[in-house]
């Protein structure tokens, strides 16, 4: 099963995420900040990152931008609050594969990751 | 006696002679031897002649040499003196006894020629002498200055002399056989005739008396008369007088009675004795006075032990030193004692003599003794009276002087000028120390007053003026003076008081500055009276108005519609609280007092509300008269709280709309913060799903799914309870409030916020601070916008960390303390005054009522909000909340 990194500041949310995943049988790694993802070893393993977009120092569209800089192409599936469309504009033009707005449904968000790991799979 | 001498010189010629007669006869016997007898015969013959001579004496002494002669030359033996011959014995006593016989014969018979030659020249001198006496007789008679009357037994005047006659003023002739009791004063005849009795019952005795003649001028004249009664001619007695003018020995006579009675007087009104003491004798005399004084009997016989007895015990060492000193330095004493007398009464005596000496050499002391007394305790008096007066003036402070004007200088001053003047009277100030402390400003007040005086011609002053005591302390002086004019009628002297009238001054300062404020007062309360809602009203016995004061709200309208009236016919809130006018009326049923009763009274349709208080009143005899009271229109202060309270709605309500604003410029914060619960909660729920659908379902981890839903919902419902809390709109409701607790839940909002800033949130919270009383969602209010503040502060700042600092802590006065702190762009100098007013912003969007609402906010709270700039970038707005009273008392 491939490794499905989530990264929110917010731990409670974090939590269910991983607890969504995980009852999907996905392999989960939670992580509170985009730094201590990029900090990961596993990044390199990483078949998708689910981000949301607000954090502090580093927000998701950023650490979308670090990965790529890095040389490593795993979708990313951004998830906000805050889900204005000059956010979802950008959030695509970055390459993003998917983008929610909390709350979301689990279901789609299961939708996306499932999009997201057959279509990186070529 | 003058002619022994010559008896002895004749004797001794007799005998010399005699002795040669015999010594030639002798010789001439014996050459031819001449017989005894015949010899003693020659003898003889030589005796008795020379017996004729006159010296019996001679005459013996010459018979006894014949008698030697006879026996030695003549009677045998020759040449030797005896004899023998018993013839020549007899021859030579027969000799020798006629001789004797002989010239005892011659000598009787001289004696007897010689006496009747001596009486015959006797009287041819008597007769000589006595027409010699009488002419003298007669002159002294005539010329003596001596009266001379004889009168008869009958009073007729016999003779008189000229003298007698012209000291009377008469010619002799007019006197002469005239009564010469005409010369006599009517009262003194019967006196004069008595004399004349007197005279006439013992002729030959003198008598003398004195009495006073008439003159023929009428004039008196004091004679001492001598008269003697004598048998004249025909054996008629008559009284020759002798008068002598006696006029000025009784004139001087009666000056020393008189002077002498003035002395006794004068004596006993001076109480003044006088006294001699002669120091050997020790005999003194004293005075009838001084008997008086020392209050002995005159008849006791003084002694200067006298005085020691009476003298008092405690002066009798003195007085007897002064004694002794003057028995021993006879010298003039002065000395001053007191004598206690046998009452117990005191008296003081002041005794001065004076040292003479006396014929015998000795010395007599002269001297006075005065009784002072009187002038003794008239001087205590005096003393006293002067202490009472010195009293008086240094309690009245009032001084007493007497200015020489042209001199210049005081002729006299109390001493309490001198204390006036701020100097120790007993040091003596000079004038010009004196002068020097009048106030210089009135300086030359006094001096026209002085020269006023001088010219004026008499005349009373008064004026005020100042001393200045060294110090600087003014004392105000109240003169009144008058001027003297002297004998040459000129004004020489002013005298006068000074009174010290400070006091009176400042009390008089005092009264018009209590007057004037007083005015002040009455014209400020009639002021205010006149321009305020209140008025005086009083009721008869059945409530209506019967007395306004002339002052009423509203110019008077209301007055005239009171009058007569009873309250409750006036009042337009009758129908409308009929509970309140029945326990009014009630009240004033029972005749108790009333207080702040409020009611309408409708005018041109709008309420006045008028409070009115009031009590009963009565008569002496206890009888209700009805009301008195003040009524006071307080429509003002009623429609100010109204409108207060209208402020403070809309006030609350701005603070709404505000914090509604702030809500929705937190909305996507908001937002974030429901969405990430609700978010979570559905992944759980899908989770749990997906747990349950697996072929072997998990319910462990359902369960867990289940457990983190019911968590995040709790989580969700929190964030909407605080949004609503602050969205709503409700009372302000101040309670105790631990500011930390507010704090952090304002904080729970905020966090997003930060977070999307990039802004680092750092509170230093000081723990357990007293409980505030405020209201909660206000001051979180408050703490929101100023943290939102301080975020949007630091926006531009890129170099550095974003850092918002919140702090509580307890300020030096005790009051809770919260300060928040950002390091933005801080606030320009221009902007500082302004930063709190309503509608003043920097942003470009917003309504700039943030900051006003929050220190409208914190004004309610009794906080000011202030702002305060540190050297680092950035600011700090800060206020402080008093301490819950409960907590503080």
């Amino acid at each position: 099963m491939p490794l499905i990194s989530v990264v929110d500041d917010d731990a409670s949310v974090r939590a269910a995420i991983e607890n969504l995943l995980k009852s999907r049988a996905y392999t989960v790694h939670p992580c509170a900040s985009a730094e201590e993802f990029l900090r990961s070893p596993e990044l390199t393993q990483t078949s998708c990152v689910i981000t949301d977009v607000q954090m502090p120092v580093m927000n998701g569209l950023e650490l979308l931008a670090e990965t790529r800089a890095r040389g490593y192409d795993a979708p990313f599936i951004f998830i906000t609050a805050f889900p204005d469309d000059r956010i979802r504009t950008l959030a695509s033009s970055a390459g993003a594969i998917g983008f929610l707005a909390k709350p979301f449904a689990g279901r789609t968000l299961i939708k996306c990751l499932n999009t997201a790991l057959t279509e990186h799979r070529w | 006696m003058s002619n022994q001498p010559i008896n002895f010189r004749r004797s001794a010629t007799q005998f010399v002679l005699g002795t040669i007669t015999i010594a030639a006869l002798t010789l001439t016997s014996l050459y031819p031897h001449a017989h005894l007898a015949t010899a003693a015969f020659a003898y003889l013959a030589v005796a008795l002649l020379f017996s004729l001579m006159g010296s019996f004496i001679a005459s013996g002494a010459l018979s006894m040499v014949c008698v030697a002669a006879l026996a030695y030359f003549f009677a045998p033996p020759i040449f030797n003196l005896r004899i023998d011959d018993p013839q020549a014995v007899s021859v030579v006593v027969a000799f020798l006894t006629t001789s004797i016989v002989g010239t005892h014969l011659i000598q009787t018979l001289r004696q007897q020629r010689d006496a009747a030659l001596d009486t015959v020249a006797k009287l041819r001198q008597s007769a000589a002498d006595l027409r010699d006496r009488e002419k003298w007789g007669r002159v002294i008679f005539e010329h003596n200055p001596v009266m001379y009357f004889m009168v008869d037994e009958a009073g007729t005047v016999l003779n008189v002399n000229t003298f007698g006659a012209t000291q009377l003023g008469y010619a002799p002739h007019e006197l002469i056989d005239r009564s010469v009791l005409n010369i006599f004063l009517k009262d003194d005849r019967e006196f004069f005739r008595k004399c004349v009795v007197t005279c006439l019952e013992n002729i030959g005795q003198s008598h003398t008396w004195e009495v006073q003649k008439i003159r023929k001028d009428g004039s008196a004249m004091w004679v001492r008369e001598n008269a003697k009664g004598l048998r004249w001619a025909d054996d008629k007695p008559v009284i020759l007088i002798a008068c002598e003018d006696i006029s000025e020995r009784k004139r001087t006579e009666l000056a020393l009675q008189r002077s002498e009675a003035h002395l006794a007087q004068a004596q006993e009104l001076s109480h003044t004795g006088s006294f001699g003491w002669d120091v050997a004798t020790e005999e003194p005399f004293w005075s009838k006075e001084t008997f008086r004084i020392f209050g002995y009997d005159p008849q006791t016989k003084p002694s200067p032990q006298l005085v020691l007895d009476r003298t008092h015990p405690e002066d009798r060492a003195c007085v007897q030193d002064v004694i002794d000193g003057a028995r021993q330095r006879k010298e003039n004493f002065e000395h001053e004692y007191r004598l206690l007398m046998p009452d117990g009464s005191v008296k003081y005596i002041r005794a001065r003599a004076r040292a003479t000496k006396t014929a015998s050499g000795g010395t007599e002391f002269v001297g006075a003794s005065t009784d002072i007394t009187s002038a003794k305790q008239a001087e205590q008096q005096l003393r006293r009276s002067e202490a009472y007066l010195a009293e008086a003036q240094h309690l009245s402070h009032t001084g007493s002087w007497s200015w020489d004007l042209y001199k210049r200088e005081f002729v006299y001053r109390s001493a309490e000028v001198d204390r006036l003047f701020g100097f120790d009277p007993k040091e003596g100030a000079s004038i010009d120390a004196i002068l020097s402390r009048i106030h210089p400003d009135d300086v030359p007040r006094l001096r026209k007053v002085t020269h006023q005086a001088m010219k004026d011609n008499g005349g009373n002053y008064e004026y005020d003026f100042r001393i200045v005591l060294p110090g600087g302390t003014i004392r105000r002086i109240h003169t009144v003076a008058h001027a003297v004019v002297g004998s040459d009628g000129r004004v020489s002297e002013l005298i006068g008081t000074h009174m010290d009238v400070t006091a009176q001054h400042e009390a008089r300062e005092r009264l018009e500055n209590t007057l004037v404020a007083l005015r002040e007062s009455e014209q400020r309360f009639r002021d205010y009276a006149e321009t305020a809602s209140d008025w005086l009203w009083e009721t008869g016995a059945d409530h209506s108005v019967t007395h306004l004061s002339d002052h009423t709200s509203y110019g008077g309208i209301l007055a005239g519609e009171l009058m007569g009236q009873p309250r409750w016919k006036i009042a337009s809130d009758v129908e409308a609280e009929p509970e309140k006018w029945r326990q009014h009326r009630a009240a004033l049923d029972a005749h108790l007092p009333f207080r702040d009763l409020v009611y309408t009274v409708d005018r041109f349709g709008t309420p006045i509300y008028i409070r009115a208080s009031g009590k009963p009143f009565f008569d002496a005899s206890g009888n209700f008269l009805g009301y008195r009271g003040v009524s006071t229109d307080i429509t003002a202060s009623i429609r100010a709280e109204q409108a207060e309270r209208e402020l403070r709605k809309a006030h609350a309500e701005l603070a709404h709309v505000t914090r509604v604003t702030a809500l929705g410029e937190l909305t996507t914060s908001i937002a974030h913060e429901v969405n990430q619960p609700l978010a979570a909660i559905i992944s759980n729920a899908d989770a749990c799903l997906g747990w349950l659908g697996r072929e072997a379902p998990d319910l462990s981890e359902a369960g867990r799914s289940v457990e983190w839903i019911i968590e995040d919902a709790i989580r969700a419902s929190e964030v909407i309870r605080r949004v609503r809390a602050l969205a709503k709109k409700s009372e302000i409701e101040m309670v105790p409030l631990d500011i930390n607790e507010v704090v952090k839940e304002a904080i729970a909002l905020v966090t997003r916020e930060l977070a999307n800033h990039q802004v680092t949130l750092r509170t230093e919270l000081t723990p357990a601070v007293p409980p505030i009383l405020g209201d909660r969602v206000q001051l979180q209010q408050v703490i929101i916008n100023l943290v939102m503040n301080g975020i949007e502060a630091m926006q531009p700042v890129k170099d550095r960390v974003r850092e918002l600092v919140i702090e509580s802590c307890m300020d030096d006065m005790g009051r809770v303390q919260i300060a928040v702190t950002d390091c933005g762009i801080g606030i320009a100098d221009d902007d500082i005054d302004r930063v709190l007013d309503p509608f003043f912003t920097t942003k470009s969007s917003g309504l700039g009522m943030g900051l006003s609402i929050c220190r409208s906010i914190l004004e309610a709270h009794g906080a000011r909000l202030s702002i305060v700039r540190k050297q680092e970038p950035g600011a700090t707005f800060q206020f402080a909340l008093p301490l819950h009273k409960e907590v503080v008392s």
